[in-house]
């Protein structure tokens, strides 16, 4: 790993990485901030969803949403603690600060649609994530936070869904689901002459669905302000200096087509993007293919080891298969470079390649491994 | 060698598709529905909203929001929420002015697209409305419906919503639809719900939890597990052993890379074992699809792992 990154784990006071699915994201946050604790820093890495092996891999039994100390290397002078974010409890505190008074907040969650939903209204989770990213910074004075975001087509969502909870709110008429008004949407409808409506309504979703949700809605609607205010101070974090996205990706050709809109979504919203980081990238096994090579010389090469074949036919045949096993890794490992090169025209800032590592990552030193490794990449050069 | 499974285990009518992100969901999608097609089934594979890996991988230009047939016995579609939701007001509703007139309505507009998990049930009302279908001789149209599912973690959401609406909706429409829905997944005579995963430590792990999930919490049979991206062995099965006991690396220059390649090779090959024998503890089949090596990733490695389906198929049907 060379400059460019070290600087950034050196001074970035937020983290945060982005990325489709199965790319090795949440690794990756583990690996950049186990570095980090390496350079001397405070660190705190915050994961939405990790699996059990992370945790292990971290060196933890578990992970949960208690702020847990990471067992490091004695002689590492900085710190590396992990938590993870509790998706259920994350609706409940949102409520339960933003609403005005506590009958308010008891009414939101003891509602049927809210136990039904609060883990996956849009929305929530993303705050309650920033909120701890604040609470990490704030109150426990770590050097750095390292987010790890969740995965999928979904990751654009959790920029967006702070503002699109408070636009979908904003848009439904405020009269229709004030709190204090106690006429129902039905009752409401039929008043004003749309029994048509209503029967249509009836229709597609039986009667008082509709009437329960708008009440639902209309009591989360009481904490719209709060809500606001709070998505400024999630869209002032992530934009503040200090702040750093790093892309995350893999070197597939769809993989990196979803990095490249990714990363035009990231501009389009004006974010810090650090780089991107192409992971488990295939190393070329350099070979000379004007080499000479027959059995013999695999027989006498194999010299000294413990079980040797026996017939001479077998030297040829592996032989064979040994040089077909080179070129499929080397013509993966050229493919590799190709997709990174494409990447590198495409999106215009540092590029890093994490090689792919023979170890399954299940210790801490594979992750401070795969960080160590993490090189930057030069255009026109093979990775 | 794959064990051998009835066609009908791998090819119900209602197939969904489901993993991690990046294991190769579409390319199953595309190699089943090929398979199903080339049984002589008239076969419809949906995508949900996505970029439309599945029609490319077939090598046809992308299908669109509306049916497009690809190739023989095989139509496409990718399922668009917005008009999933306009064909559904319009079925329940006949009439389009009396729809315009409900859904223009700018309070039930609003409330009906804040639903939470909508455009998602919608997607999957509309594939299962596909199931439905039948011509004017009351016979089925599609003989197999296979869907590229959402990707793990929020798969998870997607199949339990039916469940959630069916609960949380007491009666009426939306709850006959949820609950009719919620029978065609939860029915393992018409409805498979494939796993894949990939033979490395993360995506094993997620395969488990995602199954002990289904299958348990939420109590929908999985059909299938599929182990894509297994590596073929570098060393035939007689030699192995002793290419394993060759652990001092060659000082010799022209062979040490081709035994670097072999090792690493290998190794996959050990961790791939390995997994495989984990996935095998599950309490379902497990099919391994060989790695496709090679430049590209196209129409001839999707043939290829059609015939690996196909060849476990047919030594049982």
């Amino acid at each position: 790993m060379i400059d460019p990154l070290i600087k950034q784990l050196e001074s970035a006071s937020l983290i945060v990485t982005a990325g489709c699915g199965g790319v090795g994201k949440t690794t990756v946050a583990a690996a950049l901030a186990l570095r980090a604790a390496g350079l001397g820093r405070r660190v705190a890495v915050l994961t939405i969803d990790p699996a059990k092996r992370l945790a292990q891999a971290l060196g933890l039994t578990e992970l949960n949403h208690e702020l847990k100390r990471v067992p490091t290397d004695e002689k590492a002078s900085g710190e590396l603690w992990a938590m993870m974010l509790d998706t259920k409890a994350a609706g409940d505190n949102m409520v339960l600060r933003f609403a005005q008074d506590r009958k308010v907040a008891r009414g939101i969650l003891k509602n049927r649609y809210y136990g039904y939903f609060s883990t996956s209204l849009a929305g929530t989770l993303e705050y309650m994530a920033v909120e701890q990213v604040r609470v990490l910074m704030d109150e426990h004075d770590f050097d750095l936070v390292v987010l790890d975001t969740p995965p999928a087509a979904h990751a654009l969502d959790f920029f967006d869904a702070p503002d699109r909870l408070v636009d979908g709110l904003m848009k439904i008429p405020l009269n229709a689901i004030d709190g204090t008004n106690k006429k129902s949407i039905s009752s409401r409808l039929a008043s004003q002459g749309r029994q048509i409506v209503l029967r249509g309504l009836n229709r597609l979703t039986g009667g008082p669905f509709l009437d329960d949700l708008a009440e639902f809605l209309g009591q989360f609607r009481s904490i719209l302000g709060a809500l606001q205010d709070a998505g400024e101070q999630v869209r002032a974090l992530l934009r503040a200096d200090g702040t750093s996205f790093f892309l995350v990706t893999a070197p597939s050709a769809p993989r990196i087509e979803d990095a490249i809109a990714f990363f035009g979504e990231l501009e389009r919203r004006q974010l810090p993007v650090g780089g991107v980081i192409v992971n488990r990238v295939h190393q070329e096994i350099l070979f000379d293919t004007n080499n000479a090579i027959n059995g013999d010389l695999l027989a006498s090469a194999w010299e000294g080891a413990a079980l040797k074949p026996k017939r001479e036919s077998d030297y040829h045949q592996l032989l064979t298969r040994l040089t077909l096993t080179l070129s499929e890794h080397n013509q993966r490992a050229q493919q590799e470079a190709h997709i990174c090169e494409t990447l590198a025209l495409r999106i215009q800032q540092p590029q890093f390649i994490a090689p792919r590592l023979n170890s399954g990552l299940t210790s801490q030193a594979d992750l401070l491994e795969l960080a160590n490794e993490i090189q930057l990449y030069v255009s026109g050069t093979s990775p | 060698m794959n064990q051998a499974l009835r066609s009908t285990e791998i090819l119900k009518r209602f197939t969904l598709i489901t993993g991690k992100g990046g294991v190769g969901k579409s390319t199953l999608a595309a190699v089943l529905a090929l398979v199903s097609a080339k049984r002589g089934h008239k076969t419809l594979v949906c995508e949900l909203n996505t970029h439309e890996r599945v029609s490319r991988l077939l090598g046809h230009e992308p299908a669109g929001s509306s049916i497009k047939k690809l190739e023989d016995n095989l139509w496409s579609v990718n399922i668009n929420p917005s008009e999933a939701m306009q064909e559904y007001g319009l079925m329940k509703l006949k009439f389009r002015a009396f729809y315009r007139l409900v859904f223009e309505n700018p309070l039930v507009g609003a409330l009906v697209r804040f639903i939470p998990g909508i455009n998602d049930l919608l997607m999957l009302g509309k594939a299962f409305n596909h199931e439905r279908e039948v011509d004017q001789n009351g016979q089925p149209v599609w003989d197999r419906i296979i869907i590229d599912a959402p990707a793990t973690g929020h798969s998870l959401t997607f199949f339990t919503l039916p469940k959630v609406i069916m609960n949380a909706v007491p009666s009426g429409n939306m709850h006959r639809e949820s609950h009719d829905m919620w029978s065609l997944l939860a029915d393992p005579a018409r409805c498979g719900i494939h796993l894949v995963s990939l033979p490395e430590e993360l995506p094993i792990q997620e395969t488990m939890e995602l199954f002990s999930a289904l299958t348990e919490d939420i109590q929908l049979p999985v059909s299938t597990v599929f182990l894509n991206q297994v590596p073929a062995p570098a060393i035939p099965r007689h030699l192995s052993d002793d290419f394993d006991q060759w652990v001092d690396a060659p000082s010799d220059e022209v062979i040490k890379p081709l035994w670097d390649a072999g090792k690493l090779r290998q190794q996959h090959v050990n961790d791939s074992n390995r997994f495989l024998k984990k996935l095998e503890r599950l309490d379902c089949p497990v099919i391994c699809l060989p790695m496709q090596y090679g430049i590209d990733f196209g129409r001839r490695e999707i043939d290829a792992l059609a015939q690996t389906i196909d060849e476990a198929i047919t030594t049982r049907d």
